[in-house]
């Protein structure tokens, strides 16, 4: 499977972090960690870069963040998705269901054309 | 909440910066730490598992730029950067600092306390329910010029039945002169009268018990009609001020029984502090009244009275009419224009007489004498806040073209130009803000003075203060001024190329020539301005010294006056009991040691109460009267030497004529004269027609008076008519002193000669005429006093903008002056260069100043007397000052940049 560029469209990339933390609250590391494992690598972007998304969605108002102790006995920062967050991924989930299930007809006509 | 959660998550880093900068370090710091762990753990050796932990993370600053990008405090802290930095530039240049502060808090200042007074008095909504539907009534005779004439009682009972655009009408009579029994002697009291509706038609609740009602307080007709009933004591409401002075401000005062000219009275409630009716000054109702009696007759029943032969009634006054919602000024005129059509038809006086009724705004009326003056002293103010802001302007580009060193290294590190002209800006607002917090305190020290010095006629002046709306003026002030002196600097700073100033030389030239350009034009403006004040400044003066000069047509000085009220209804019944209780009375008076002469007149001049009666020529019928209208004095025959009015020809009144009913003769005054055939006496014995007691009578003519100024000393006024006091003696009147020496040292033997001969009558409005003659001009004082102060504000300002301009262009022509005083040329020629520079600027200034004049000069037109808006003497005396002002302001720093030493200045190019 060919790699996705780490240019991912901001709003991919919240969507992406929204939905990492909606069983759970998360700290950064795991976070990216869970992005890795899931999509299997293909998302490859600088660990770094998950920073700002975090600001960006906190300021938001769809995360909170807390200082929290790991289960290592560490001190981390925990975000945690609020009920605006949650609405907000339903609405990006359904948004991207829609777009990419008509993005995915229309190059399936493609290819069947082709 | 989502406002406030943003309000939050901003506010964070904004407060506690360090800690949130530090809570991303270890945020960082964790996230490389764990990552390696997990490289550890999968096989790799610790030291570059560390490294390669980094390397996934990518730029760590690049990171925490991105973080701190997307907090969204960006704007706010680059802010609060600049207002340090501006802070510490400002305490860095104190001598600059100090004067665009100074000069800001004097125009903001200035400004804050005119707005203050221009708010009260002008803009706020006069203090009763919904005061945007009050309206006043008058009565216009067409036949009798625009005169506003007072209305009839029952013509507002015609006016309740008939105007369906109106919710209810009020009336109010002009007050009474009272005197109110109590241990200390009589108190003499001003009592409004009004119908018992007229408070809640205003919506004016009483402080304390209860308001008028027109069921409790009318006269039932069975009382009314039967002349033998006992009348119940008259309810009285009283006013706030007279309730604390004179009853303690108990509450016990209500029902309490008090004694009105001997009459039984009872007090039922107490008007609110700040109620205060609101009237034109030519109503002739006073604004405050000490207390309140109703008008206890259906108004219906009131006669109509016939201006023709009864002067002395009080059945007129003045009327306000509440509007429905939603009728406008222009339907409530159109009906009551239909209204007055029909009582023309249905009363013959109206219809010789033309009546009209006018349907003014209340609030419109009630301030309109003041518009003109408040407006022209805003303008004025105004003026100066734009001189002070241009001279600030001026300072700040001049150090900012100082400045341009560091500017232009600034932008060649790669501050952006909108970054740059932020932080000029923040400069300025800092100064604004400083001057305007500064000037707040002026204006809270000004304004008790401007509230001491403002004219008696100037209603609400009390309230002028530093409320919310003056803060918001305030604030207002500061932003508009420091968009008017920041944006210079900082445009003219934007516009210029940012690395030009590197190259130093060239770069200074250019900047100069281009802020050159900007400082000359603020001059100019600068000088325009102040010359407008200055001008205005000096049509006031001239028209205050020729109201001085202004005879009033009698003598006003060493005399002093009284008042007395002979409204008693057991007591000075006919005009003989009143004649002969004045003769005495005068009699007592003029043997007090330095009084020279004792009269007695209805009523004063220059005092605000006007008298006019229709008169008609000989051989004129009766109807044909009320086309003339002549000011009217009852007058004692000792009247026109203590007032020192000189007689022209004929005769004065004799002592009899004060005291028996004789032919009926009159004097009048060399105005009268002219109509009647001349002042050289052919007026004498002609006989000349107007109502007296009751009936329309002939008179002889038996003297020729100087015409006096009744009504104002600006105003020509009307001819007037003199009778013995006999004749129509009326209740109230004025006792006129004339003494050898200082009037108000007679003040005490006078009250004490009242009080043994008739101790129950107080004697109240005790003046001296000069005090009268003050009043009169107290407006185009007061306008002087302020006008006059700002314009010397604004011409020391303008004139340390030339200064600084001047000196500011000598410095950059040093290197030039020195080689030129080097090759020899004389200091003289250089100074007259310089001069000559600064006063081609100055003329440009006045040119554009005489313009602004001629315009402005429409505002002050109604305070101007006897000097014409181009008056040329002003003009030329105004013009040489800032001529002489400038070339000194000139000549300064010229003289000090040839005084310097020819080689130094060259060794110590810039």
């Amino acid at each position: 499977m060919a790699k996705v560029r780490s240019d991912l469209l901001q709003g991919t990339l919240d969507m992406i972090v929204l939905k990492t933390l909606e069983l759970e609250p998360q700290h950064g590391w795991a976070i990216s960690q869970r992005i890795r494992h899931i999509s299997q690598g293909v998302f490859d972007l600088n660990d770094g870069s998950l920073y700002p998304a975090l600001q960006r969605l906190e300021r938001k108002g769809w995360i909170t963040s807390s200082w929290q102790v790991t289960e290592n006995n560490r001190r981390a920062r925990y975000y945690r998705l609020t009920g605006a967050g949650r609405k907000r991924l339903a609405v990006e989930e359904r948004k991207w269901v829609r777009a990419s299930t008509a993005v995915n007809r229309i190059l399936g006509i493609a290819y069947a054309g082709g | 909440m989502g406002w406030l959660h943003g309000i939050r998550s901003r506010l964070r880093p904004l407060l506690f910066r360090a800690t949130v900068e530090a809570e991303l370090d270890e945020e960082i710091a964790f996230h490389v730490e764990r990552q390696a762990e997990e490289y550890v753990r999968a096989g790799m050796p610790a030291g570059e598992a560390r490294e390669a932990a980094l390397r996934a993370f990518g730029r760590v600053d690049a990171v925490k730029e991105g973080v701190r990008i997307e907090r969204g405090t960006r704007l706010l802290e680059d802010t609060g950067r600049d207002f340090r930095y501006a802070l510490r530039k400002l305490r860095r240049n104190p001598g600059f600092t100090v004067a665009a502060v100074l000069t800001l808090a004097l125009g903001i200042g200035a400004n804050t306390a005119v707005f203050s007074v221009v708010n009260a008095v002008l803009l706020q909504p006069l203090p009763y329910a919904e005061p945007d539907r009050l309206v006043l009534l008058w009565n216009r005779s067409s036949s009798a010029g625009a005169q506003r004439m007072p209305v009839a009682a029952p013509d507002v009972a015609v006016y309740r039945e008939r105007a369906k655009g109106f919710e209810r009408f009020g009336f109010t009579e002009g007050t009474l002169d009272l005197s109110l029994s109590g241990r200390e002697g009589p108190l003499h009291v001003r009592a409004g009268r009004v119908d018992p509706t007229f408070f809640h038609l205003l919506g004016v609740r009483p402080a304390l018990g209860r308001g008028f009602s027109g069921r409790e307080d009318v006269l039932p007709p069975e009382i009314l009609d039967d002349s033998s009933a006992t009348i119940p004591p008259a309810p009285v409401m009283l006013s706030h001020g007279m309730w604390k002075a004179r009853f303690g401000g108990t509450v016990d005062v209500l029902g309490r029984d008090i004694r009105l000219n001997g009459q039984p009275a009872v007090v039922v409630g107490v008007l609110p502090a700040d109620f205060e009716l609101l009237l034109p000054p030519d109503v002739g109702v006073g604004r405050r009244a000490d207390l309140w009696l109703p008008i206890r007759v259906d108004l219906s029943r009131l006669q109509r009275v016939d201006r023709l032969t009864d002067q002395d009634s009080d059945n007129t006054g003045a009327v306000i009419g509440r509007l429905r919602p939603g009728v406008t000024l222009e339907q409530a005129q159109a009906e009551m224009d239909g209204i007055a059509a029909r009582l023309r038809e249905e009363v013959p006086e109206y219809r010789h007489a033309g009546l009209r009724i006018d349907v003014v705004p209340m609030k419109a009326s009630a301030v309109e004498h003041t518009r003109r003056i408040l407006l022209a002293l805003w303008a004025a103010v105004g003026a100066v806040l734009v001189i002070a802001c241009l001279n600030v302007g001026n300072l700040s580009l001049a150090r900012m073209l100082g400045r341009s060193g560091e500017i232009a290294l600034r932008s060649a590190l790669g501050a952006n130009r909108w970054r740059l002209a932020r932080q000029m800006l923040t400069e300025s607002v800092l100064l604004a803000a400083l001057g305007a917090g500064l000037g707040l305190l002026v204006a809270g020290g000004a304004l008790p003075l401007i509230r001491k010095a403002g004219p008696a006629d100037l209603p609400r002046l009390a309230d002028a203060g530093i409320d919310g709306a003056a803060l918001a003026f305030t604030l207002g002030c500061l932003l508009l001024a420091t968009l008017f002196f920041g944006l210079a600097p900082a445009l003219s700073f934007s516009r210029d190329g940012a690395g030009g100033h590197l190259v130093r030389r060239r770069g200074v030239r250019a900047a100069d020539r281009h802020g050159r350009g900007i400082r000359n034009t603020l001059v100019v403006c600068q000088v325009g301005l102040s010359l407008t004040l200055l001008i205005t400044a000096g049509l006031l003066l001239r028209s205050l010294l020729s109201l001085g000069e202004v005879s009033p047509g009698f003598e006003p000085r060493r005399v002093l006056t009284f008042e007395l009220s002979l409204r008693y209804p057991d007591r000075y019944l006919g005009p003989a009991d009143r004649a002969a209780f004045v003769h005495q009375l005068e009699g007592r008076l003029a043997s007090l040691p330095g009084v020279e002469a004792v009269g007695l007149v209805g009523r004063l001049p220059l005092a605000g109460d006007l008298w006019t009666q229709p008169y008609g020529l000989d051989g004129a019928s009766v109807e044909e009267w009320s086309a003339n209208e002549a000011d009217f004095r009852m007058v004692t025959s000792g009247y026109f030497r203590a007032m020192g009015i000189r007689l022209l020809a004929g005769r004065h009144f004799t002592e009899a004529e004060d005291l028996y009913e004789r032919e009926r003769v009159a004097i009048i005054d060399e105005r009268m004269a002219t109509r009647l055939g001349g002042t050289d006496g052919n007026a004498l014995g002609k006989r000349l027609g107007f109502p007296l007691d009751g009936a329309p009578v002939w008179a002889r003519v038996v003297g020729i008076v100087e015409h006096v100024r009744h009504e104002s000393l600006t105003g020509n006024g009307r001819e007037t008519i003199y009778v013995p006091y006999r004749q129509e003696a009326s209740r109230e009147f004025a006792v006129v002193m004339r003494t050898s020496g200082d009037p108000s040292r007679l003040v005490g033997p006078a009250r004490d000669e009242l009080r043994a001969f008739a101790a129950h009558l107080p004697m109240y409005d005790v003046r001296t005429m000069t005090d009268y003659i003050a009043a009169a001009t107290s407006p185009t004082r007061f306008a002087l006093g302020l006008i006059g102060l700002f314009a010397l504000l604004a011409l020391f300002l303008a004139t340390l903008g030339l200064y600084g301009v001047m000196s500011y262009a000598v410095r950059q022509r040093r290197r030039e002056f020195g080689i030129r005083m080097a090759l020899g040329a004389p200091g003289k020629t250089l100074i007259r260069t310089v001069v000559a520079s600064g006063l081609t600027l100055t003329g440009i200034g006045i040119g554009l100043g005489l313009a602004m004049s001629f315009v402005g000069s429409r505002f002050i037109n109604s305070m101007l007397y006897n000097v014409g808006k181009v008056d040329p003497l002003t003009y030329s005396a105004v013009t040489s000052l800032m001529v002489l002002v400038a070339a000194l302001a000139c000549y300064v720093p010229a003289r000090r940049a040839t005084r310097v030493d020819p080689a130094e200045t060259l060794r110590h190019e810039i």
